[in-house]
């Protein structure tokens, strides 16, 4: 009982990092399973072992849950686990807000695969593309689900984003400068970065599919929008997203090859430098996706020269990972070779790259097996080869124990050898499509196709000696000790496993970079270390430190992702009405429920006394003056701009594909508009007047404030439904044109994000009420205040878009 | 013996692409497996003298000098394939303005067939999954999609385009032997899509025209 607790309510950064490793690996084994199973039906020509109904399920579900719950969450249960460690801070930021994305992610990798169990999942292919994905041709509840599913993943990864950018920013030790991180620390910055400007675009992308299937609205349903809206606002995230999966792994593998060549990495500054220009580089590149829908001469050479230039900051990587060997001593343990085997794979998988960069090849190669070679050369070959690399290297930290050599090693062989002889031959397959069921005998492609099959089951078969070895080397295992490769890292200078609480003492850098425990240099009982070391959890070092966050239990953030879930549970699994127009009837139980239990989660969540410590010493540039919860909101509002950005984007976008469109002032009353406008803006005078009021410590005038607030914000609402219902049945908005496709969504959305709002003011009024914030603890107004003004902003945006041109 | 103008230009370029990546691979490769044989730990092998050690935070070594040259070797081997590119996609996204008549065809892609449309005149003569077009002319095809995303390639042609509602993309190509060619979608687009496939064939001009001659509706 005790465990379970442990496990369910942990708000504890290795214990939401053991989750995360331990539920990818599962999905891995699941994701694997559908992959073998195509294998195998492909191994020969015209057979019959799966549907295309089945296959094109199977190939749908494996590509999104390797790319949304294996690969990321596999690398960041290794960041929740290692970087507090290696940044010298006891946990994240928010420590709950950790545990509720692990929960949400659960939540959502387990709705993904139940669609399997509502007859139908997804069928679209990962990309999902428009207008297949219509309701008109997919009219299965499969992608209802499926979006469900991803919003909850795309929730997960926003809060956790922002979680390790407040903790990385404003919580390392005193005196880790950034440039004393190692490379897996930056690879997660930087990883994190991208997270946060590319998926709010998928997340955008994704609800706008959602309500076209479930509304009826056209987005994606139009000619003036359709496919080429779904390839930009898709690849905007799709490209980035390629390099979210694979940074990580770039990460530990420039951990772990320097530590084995027992050398620091060669050019590390350049390394760091060239990450964050393909990271830069990564949003400007997506054109490369839409090669061959006709965008253009001149586009299409432009993207050919930033994709193939995208290349050369992973040219200085890999040379400089070969550069490190120089001089070496290399340990070829099994973390290295699956590093270096991660290398080798990368290098093919970067050349093939740059093949589909040209956009003249891309004529011939697109949609083909060879796209499905480089993809798995990067995705497998690099990611999953280097995550298995850090499997290794950090199993004796996470669990105290040493796996076994020599299994590790033949597993690295098999892994090797099956994975060549698995995804080679797709490169000669350049004229098979990608996602066919079966092919013909008359084609030429059976051989190379048995081949590959072969070199699937080998490689899957060698993963269940990783599965073996893991599972029984944590149970008898020889014991690892701290430091078992002589890394230099701050987590091996802790026991293995470390102690809940991390440190006894929270280390210091000095200016030339030496780490110092507790009171000064010099290791506890008098052993000899070449430089100024102490162990933080020594016997004689940390002198009468109290243990920290080693209780820590929370069931809020459990209970509020199983409300999520069930919520959009009931959002998503209702059948279709009728087919034409479509309606999904959503299933209301379950969405009431989702609801009561969110709201009492909520109101659990806000009344738990868990204070989260925060050091007062702690290295903070660049953020040394903006407090956590604040730097995190600032984040949240910048995925939020991103968000509305794509909303504003695909009205521009509709809009000028469109030459019908009614000209300015015919569809919205402008009267109205203005005096939305008005209202809001007022609004937010008055959330001001409630920060000042509580500065100056005056309690009816927070009170009268806050009030005045919310009745403005219900008054604007109640405007806003006016209009909706006026237009809503207006000949104009019949079968939602695309001025009502585009008016509902973006304005809907904006109300709802009022609507949060007026939420979060009834909760600051009765806050007020009871008398809070008038005695110098008014930072939570400050923080409403900030989101309030965000969506006023965004009104300031939609007035003229809709009403005035 | 090439197939048509289209491989024949794909073939150079692959092979230029080919060419540039083998010899990149071979020699990132050589390097890696002569660093990883030569420095990995023997018991003559020399402990280097800068292996940092837990406590200090490693200093960042290595020259700019090898980010320079990895720049400027990178850079000399992009630039012909960048200068490949753009010469061959000129030349596919500049389709003869003039072709013979009965050689400008419209192609709809649907779920899950492809129908082609020949302009003879009088009427519009349609015909599916089977595309004829004569030997040695510049056929143009007009590519369009009656319902979702499909894409149409020509197997051993190595050309292909997406066939898009609402958009029409032109691609050309010039036969230059008879025979059959497998038609097939390159983009997924329903249960269906493994069967979306029909046949190009390349006829002689006399057989060609005489075929789209009977077409024509007095």
């Amino acid at each position: 009982m005790a465990s379970a607790k442990r496990w369910l309510y942990t708000t504890n950064h290795k214990d939401i990092g053991i989750l995360y490793i331990i539920t990818s690996l599962f999905l891995f084994a699941a994701a694997g399973v559908l992959a073998i199973t195509m294998r195998t039906q492909l191994s020969v020509p015209s057979n019959t072992i799966l549907t295309a109904n089945v296959y094109n399920q199977f190939v749908t579900v494996h590509g999104l849950l390797m790319i949304f719950w294996v690969l990321s969450p596999l690398a960041f249960g290794f960041a929740n686990f290692i970087i507090p460690l290696q940044i010298g801070c006891r946990d994240l930021a928010f420590p709950r807000l950790n545990s509720m994305s692990y929960w949400f992610f659960l939540f959502s990798g387990v709705m993904m695969i139940l669609s399997f169990f509502f007859g139908a999942a997804p069928d679209l292919g990962w990309t999902l593309y428009s207008p297949q994905s219509a309701a008109q041709f997919s009219p299965t509840i499969g992608f209802n689900v499926g979006a469900g599913a991803l919003i909850l993943m795309v929730v997960s990864i926003t809060m956790s984003s922002i979680n390790f950018l407040v903790t990385m920013f404003k919580m390392r030790a005193p005196g880790l400068k950034l440039r004393y991180m190692s490379a897996f620390p930056w690879a997660i910055l930087v990883t994190i970065f991208m997270m946060l400007y590319a998926f709010p675009s998928f997340l955008a992308a994704v609800v706008l599919l959602y309500v076209d299937r479930a509304f009826g609205t056209v987005y994606f349903s139009s000619i003036q929008g359709g496919a080429l809206l779904w390839d930009n606002v898709f690849w905007f995230f799709g490209h980035p997203e390629v390099y979210i999966v694979l940074f990580p792994a770039i990460g530990i593998i420039a951990d772990i090859v320097p530590t084995f060549a027992r050398r620091p990495l060669y050019g590390s500054k350049y390394v760091i430098g060239a990450l964050v220009a393909a990271a830069m580089i990564s949003f400007v590149v997506w054109g490369h996706h839409m090669f061959v829908t006709g965008i253009g001469l001149v586009s299409t050479k432009l993207y050919t020269v930033t994709t193939i230039a995208v290349s050369l900051p992973f040219d200085i990587i890999v040379i400089s990972l070969i550069e490190t060997l120089g001089f070496a001593k290399l340990r070829l343990k099994a973390p290295a070779l699956f590093a270096l085997g991660a290398v080798a794979n990368f290098i093919v998988g970067g050349i093939t790259g740059v093949f589909l960069a040209s956009v003249a090849l891309d004529y011939a190669l697109r949609g083909t097996y060879f796209v499905v070679a480089h993809f798995h050369y990067i995705m497998v070959g690099a990611s999953i080869i280097g995550l298995i690399g850090g499997l290794y290297y950090w199993f004796p930290k996470i669990t105290g124990r040493m796996y076994d050599e020599k299994i590790a090693k033949v597993h690295f062989v098999l892994s090797m050898i099956g994975f060549q002889v698995l995804y080679f031959p797709m490169f000669l397959l350049l004229d098979m499509p990608r996602r066919i069921v079966t092919y013909s005998p008359q084609t030429d492609w059976g051989l190379l196709n048995l081949t590959a099959t072969l070199g699937g089951f080998i490689f899957g078969g060698a993963q269940l000696l990783l599965f073996y070895n893991l599972y029984r080397s944590s149970r008898v295992g020889p014991p690892s000790g701290p430091n078992p490769w002589e890394a230099w890292t701050l987590e091996w200078a802790l026991p293995s496993p470390p102690p809940p609480h991390d440190f006894d003492v929270i280390p210091t850098f000095s200016t030339d970079g030496t780490i110092h425990f507790g009171a000064g240099p010099g290791l506890p009982n008098g052993s000899n270390t070449p430089s100024g070391i102490g162990y933080p959890n020594g016997s004689s070092v940390g002198h009468g430190s109290t243990l920290r966050h080693s209780e820590g239990f929370s069931p809020w953030p459990i209970l509020m992702a199983f409300a999520a879930f069930i919520f959009f549970l009931g959002l998503t699994i209702g059948k279709p009405a009728n087919p034409q127009p479509v309606s999904y009837q959503p299933f209301w139980p379950l969405i009431a429920d989702g609801i009561i239990l969110g709201v009492i989660s909520l109101f659990g969540y806000s009344r738990e006394k868990f204070t989260v410590h925060e050091d007062a010493h702690v290295e903070s540039w660049p953020f040394k003056q903006v407090p956590n919860m604040k730097l995190g909101i600032w984040t949240f509002l910048g995925a939020e701009v991103i968000f509305f950005g794509v909303l504003i984007g695909s009205y521009f976008f509709v809009r000028t594909n469109d030459a019908a469109w009614p000209p300015a002032g015919t569809l919205f009353d402008i009267r109205n508009g203005f005096a939305m406008t008005l209202v809001l803006l007022t609004s937010s005078l008055t959330a001001i007047m409630a920060l000042a009021s509580a500065r100056a410590g005056n309690r009816s005038g927070v009170i009268a404030s806050l009030g005045g607030t919310l009745v403005l914000g219900a008054a604007f609402l109640y405007i806003k439904a006016g209009e909706w219902f006026s237009l809503g049945s207006s000949n104009v908005f019949q079968n939602y044109s695309l001025p009502a496709t585009s008016y509902f969504i973006t304005t809907g959305t904006h109300g709802v994000h009022v609507f949060a709002g007026m939420c979060m003011t009834v909760y600051l009024l009765a806050n007020a009420i009871k008398g809070k914030y008038i005695n110098g603890d008014h930072t939570t107004l400050e923080h409403f205040g900030l989101y309030w003004h965000f969506v006023d902003i965004v009104w300031v945006f939609l007035f003229p878009l809709f009403y005035l041109i | 013996m090439a197939v048509s103008s289209t491989q024949v230009q794909f073939d150079s370029l692959f092979g230029l692409f080919t060419y540039l990546a083998v010899a990149v691979g071979i020699v990132v490769f050589s390097l890696l497996i002569y660093f990883i044989v030569k420095y990995r730990e023997k018991p003559s092998s020399q402990q280097p003298d800068d292996t940092p050690i837990l406590g200090k935070m490693p200093i960042s070594r290595g020259h700019a000098r090898s980010v320079v040259l990895t720049l400027s070797l990178s850079t000399l081997i992009i630039v012909p394939l960048i200068v490949g590119s753009f010469g061959a996609i000129d030349n596919i996204l500049t389709p003869p303005q003039h072709v013979c008549q009965g050689c400008a065809i419209e192609v709809t892609a649907h779920q899950f067939y492809f129908q082609f449309t020949y302009d003879n005149g009088t009427k519009p003569y349609q015909t599916r999954d089977i595309l004829r077009v004569p030997v040695g002319e510049n056929i143009r095809l007009n590519v369009t999609s009656a319902d979702v995303f499909h894409d149409f390639g020509i197997i051993g042609y190595n050309i292909k385009t997406d066939a898009i509602p609402g958009r029409t993309n032109t691609i050309w190509f010039y036969p230059q032997t008879t025979g059959n060619f497998t038609i097939q979608c390159f983009e997924f687009c329903g249960v269906g899509h493994y069967t979306m496939k029909g046949t190009l064939m390349v006829m002689s001009q006399a057989a060609y025209f005489s075929w789209y001659n009977s077409t024509v509706v007095h």
